[in-house]
């Protein structure tokens, strides 16, 4: 499985908020993440292993994730089922669980490996102290589409699926599907206030072109 | 009281059954068979509303049909807190009014898309899907930007309005038309603020958030 491994960002961190369950995708494998009431973050197959309902339709309780379906109980952590209600007085076996994929939370964004033996120490390193993370833009196009047509506004790799532009802002790539593309974004420095808003505002509306005219490509 | 012309697996007679809930209003349903026996259609209904569509209530003689007038007058007159629908605000009212809109374009694409997969109506699912798409790229990025200016809602910050209950059935149930939400993280989390107010209720195909709040 060594195509499934790396590390690539599904989400910026503080869109991942608490009591709540992101059903993310990455390399055609969708992924459940949510965070507990510590502030842990999972990143877990969006399968429950009982009859393969979505874990993103499930309860988030702060220390659990419950399956939507007969309410089958994960640990946050080591994703353990804990607690089956069919059979409240039997200890679920060990072999239960859900399956956690590799986690890390770094430069605004969580970052998930879907890999065997994923190393947070193996998660690019940016170079940025201080940054702005952009509101993330979904595109219906390969990342081979998505990538020419950041190219044309003078966006030039910077490693495996990252992108620079020479004037501060950084983008990553996070490949869906084969169809599927999202576009995280980083720009250099941090602003607030009026000045932040106009900055999300203006780099959105360049993404935003990117995405119409990469899916008009694709169509 | 007042009777609701009801069909359970409507998301816009939903909608009004969520208000109504919320408000504490309390209400009769009188079930029409929509599916398969189009009663909406029918002789008797029609003298009710002549458009043949659901819902509609009767307030004590007062007969209004089309979900999101009717949201407007239910939090005009039940609404003691005025923050469902303000009064005397133009720029919110507007507000609304174009949410309100919006939501009527949802119900025209993905409420068409699973009329289509659901009960096998006649429509042009592709075109139906892509315009749902559309629309919720436009919501969805709405919703962004309001979350970075500290705004929760559609149209504001503090409390929800008509605007949100308005949209969100059909959103909330677009996946039975074959319209996945995953490309909309922020309405992902939109659709689980609404399922934490106070009083929210449910509808076949829409689940309660954890009962626990934060």
């Amino acid at each position: 499985m060594e195509n499934n491994k790396g590390w690539f960002p599904v989400a910026r961190v503080e869109e991942v908020v608490p009591r709540h369950v992101v059903q993310a995708q990455l390399m055609g494998q969708e992924v459940a993440i949510w965070r507990d009431d510590q502030g842990q973050v999972n990143a877990w197959e969006n399968r429950c292993p009982h009859r393969g309902v979505r874990l993103s339709i499930g309860i988030n309780d702060g220390k659990e994730l419950r399956c939507r379906y007969h309410g089958w109980h994960y640990a946050s952590g080591s994703g353990q089922c804990t607690f089956i209600p069919a059979h409240p007085s039997q200890k679920p076996a060990n072999v239960i669980k859900a399956k956690p994929y590799g986690v890390a939370e770094r430069y605004g964004f969580v970052w998930v490996n879907l890999g065997e033996d994923a190393d947070i120490a193996e998660v690019p390193a940016l170079g940025l102290n201080a940054f702005t993370t952009l509101r993330s833009i979904y595109v219906a196009a390969p990342v081979a589409a998505v990538a020419g047509h950041l190219a044309e506004q003078g966006f030039a790799p910077a490693g495996d699926f990252i992108l620079e532009n020479g004037s501060g802002t950084t983008l990553l790539i996070q490949p869906m599907d084969s169809g599927q593309t999202i576009v995280h974004g980083l720009a250099a420095g941090e602003v607030d206030g009026a000045e932040r808003l106009a900055l999300l505002r203006r780099h959105n509306t360049s993404l935003t072109e990117v995405r119409d005219a990469a899916e008009r490509a694709a169509a | 009281m007042i009777k609701l012309y009801d069909f359970e697996l409507s998301g816009n007679c939903y909608k009004l059954r969520l208000l109504m809930n919320i408000l504490g209003v309390k209400f009769e349903r009188i079930a029409l068979d929509f599916y398969p026996g189009r009663e909406h259609r029918s002789p008797w209904f029609l003298k009710i509303n002549p458009l043949g569509q659901l819902p509609v209530i009767d307030d004590d003689g007062f007969v209004l049909r089309d979900a999101q007038a009717i949201l407007v007058y239910l939090a005009g007159k039940y609404d003691p807190s005025g923050l469902w629908y303000p009064q005397g605000a133009a720029e919110m009212q507007g507000r609304i009014a174009q949410w309100l809109g919006f939501a009527d374009a949802i119900t025209a694409t993905a409420s068409a898309a699973r009329l289509h997969d659901g009960l096998f109506y006649d429509v042009d699912i592709d075109k139906a899907r892509a315009g749902a798409h559309a629309l919720f790229r436009v919501l969805d990025e709405h919703l962004w930007f309001a979350e970075q200016e500290g705004q929760d809602w559609l149209c504001s910050s503090g409390h929800p309005t008509v605007a949100d209950i308005a949209c969100f059935p059909y959103v909330m149930l677009s996946e039975e038309g074959g319209i996945n939400r995953l490309p909309y993280p922020a309405i992902r989390r939109w659709t689980d603020r609404v399922k934490r107010i106070p009083g929210f209720t449910v509808m076949p195909g829409i689940f309660p958030a954890d009962a626990v709040s934060v």
